[in-house]
């Protein structure tokens, strides 16, 4: 009886650890990530953060559709550079990862005119997704971007 | 004839005599009583023409006065300090009655800086819109006033700003800046902002046709709003020696064509810069050391400061 009861205690055990540990591939912490890349990454200008209550300012992301997220432009406005990290509901990663390319299309239409070498950065722009995650970052160094998102949401 | 004929005839003269007295008293009775009703008349006509002219001359002075300043002291080109023609005007005026009249009218002259008032709160900025570009954008970026509302894209210029469809909608397609403000009727006062994208690549005459043509579109999606223009803002000295192209002399000169501009459209002036001017007339190094124009939450403050002390009543 005991040894019955010790393997199902251990079955749900590991059941839970694997689930906590595809739980753990698919919610990367979005503040992290994105001070991460922050500090990681050279920029021109200082990275402001934006709030929740003007995020959507920005993005068209709603509650119904973020967990949780970290979004740092550029204070100025005098560059298009960006990061955003976006922790996606249960079904709504597809919904993110457009409000995210979006912004990208928005950039491209602030920038065009005003400052045309900064399209070089929204063009190269580095949009990944994984599990949950949407992260992007609009930098001089895409491919150190890139690398680093891949490192940062194994 | 017999005595009592004659007493007859007598009395019919008597009768005649009475008879025709009473008659000409009646008739010089009506005669007075219809030449008073012609004075009368004549006073109540007199009197309703002279209350008129009046109240004509009352209702025209201060709005000719707002749209047609007095030339001695208010003319943009006589002046071209806006603050100093101000003073002048409220300084000027003979009698008290003159005086009080010529300081309201200073206070809402179009094509004058609008003069410092009484500090309002925030929650004057309820039933606000801002509009412009990338430095009117960090009103909402920085969060400095929540209760307003906010249309801007970076890179927005007078001469796309009637063209371009550059805000999103909650489909996701994308509209015009007039096509989204058209959709806050409420808004009752409306702050713009142009010219910082534009200086550098659009002439001044262009820009001001352009800038003419928004201002007239917003007066007539929002006949009801008060409507403030302010000036382009001043760049860092940095900026400016790095690229003649954002010489402060030249927004400088933009102002003036955008201040005339407000008289002509009959729109509010408000002149902003002056708030972020150092002594040399730049915008203070430590203000913008990225990029010269675009400043921190810091300067961003001090011109709603400026906002809140340089309001006109509707």
């Amino acid at each position: 009886m005991k040894t019955r009861i010790l393997a199902v205690w251990m079955t749900i055990c590991c059941a839970a650890a694997l689930l906590a540990g595809c739980g753990g591939a698919q919610a990367a912490d979005a503040g992290k990530v994105a001070d991460e890349l922050k500090t990681s990454l050279a920029f021109q200008d200082d990275m402001m953060e934006i709030e929740k209550d003007v995020l959507e300012n920005y993005y068209r992301v709603t509650d119904e559709e973020i967990e949780d997220f970290k979004v740092y432009k550029s204070a100025s406005g005098a560059t298009a550079e960006e990061i955003a990290v976006f922790t996606a509901k249960s079904g709504k990663t597809e919904a993110v990862k457009n409000a995210v390319e979006m912004r990208v299309e928005d950039l491209g239409l602030s920038f065009e005119d005003y400052v045309p070498e900064e399209m070089v950065k929204i063009n190269n722009a580095v949009i990944v997704t994984r599990g949950s995650t949407v992260a992007l970052v609009v930098a001089d160094d895409s491919d150190g971007a890139k690398s680093l998102l891949d490192d940062l949401l194994k | 004839m017999t005595w009592a004929q004659e007493r007859e005839t007598e009395k019919m003269q008597k009768i005649k005599r009475s008879a025709y007295r009473e008659g000409r008293g009646k008739s010089s009775g009506g005669l007075i009583v219809f030449m008073m009703l012609l004075l009368i008349v004549a006073l109540a006509f007199g009197g309703a023409y002279l209350w008129q002219s009046y109240e004509d001359s009352r209702a025209e002075r201060p709005s000719k006065s707002a749209s047609e300043p007095p030339e001695s002291v208010s003319g943009p080109e006589e002046s071209e300090n806006p603050e100093q023609s101000t003073s002048e005007t409220q300084l000027s005026g003979s009698s008290p009655e003159e005086s009080s009249e010529q300081q309201v009218s200073s206070a809402v002259a179009f094509g004058q800086a609008v003069p410092e008032s009484p500090r309002v709160n925030s929650d004057y900025f309820d039933d606000a819109l801002f509009v412009g570009d990338s430095v009117t954008d960090g009103i909402q970026a920085y969060a400095i006033m929540k209760n307003t509302t906010v249309i801007a894209h970076t890179g927005i210029n007078p001469e796309t700003i009637l063209t371009k469809e550059v805000i999103r909608t909650d489909s996701g397609d994308t509209i015009t800046m007039p096509e989204a403000m058209a959709q806050h009727p409420e808004a009752k006062k409306i702050y713009i902002m142009l010219g910082a994208n534009g200086i550098a690549w659009i002439g001044k005459d262009s820009f001001i046709e352009h800038y003419g043509e928004f201002i007239d579109l917003v007066k007539e999606q929002h006949p009801d709003a008060v409507v403030y223009v302010q000036s382009i803002l001043p760049v860092t000295k940095t900026k400016q020696d790095g690229d003649d192209r954002y010489a402060n002399s030249k927004i400088d000169d933009y102002n003036t064509a955008i201040r005339k501009l407000t008289k002509e459209k009959e729109v509010y002036y408000l002149d902003v810069a002056e708030a972020f001017k150092d002594e040399e007339g730049n915008l203070p190094e430590e203000a913008s050391p990225v990029d010269g124009m675009h400043f921190g939450p810091k300067y961003y403050e001090k011109w709603f400061e400026y906002l809140k002390v340089h309001t006109v009543e509707p």
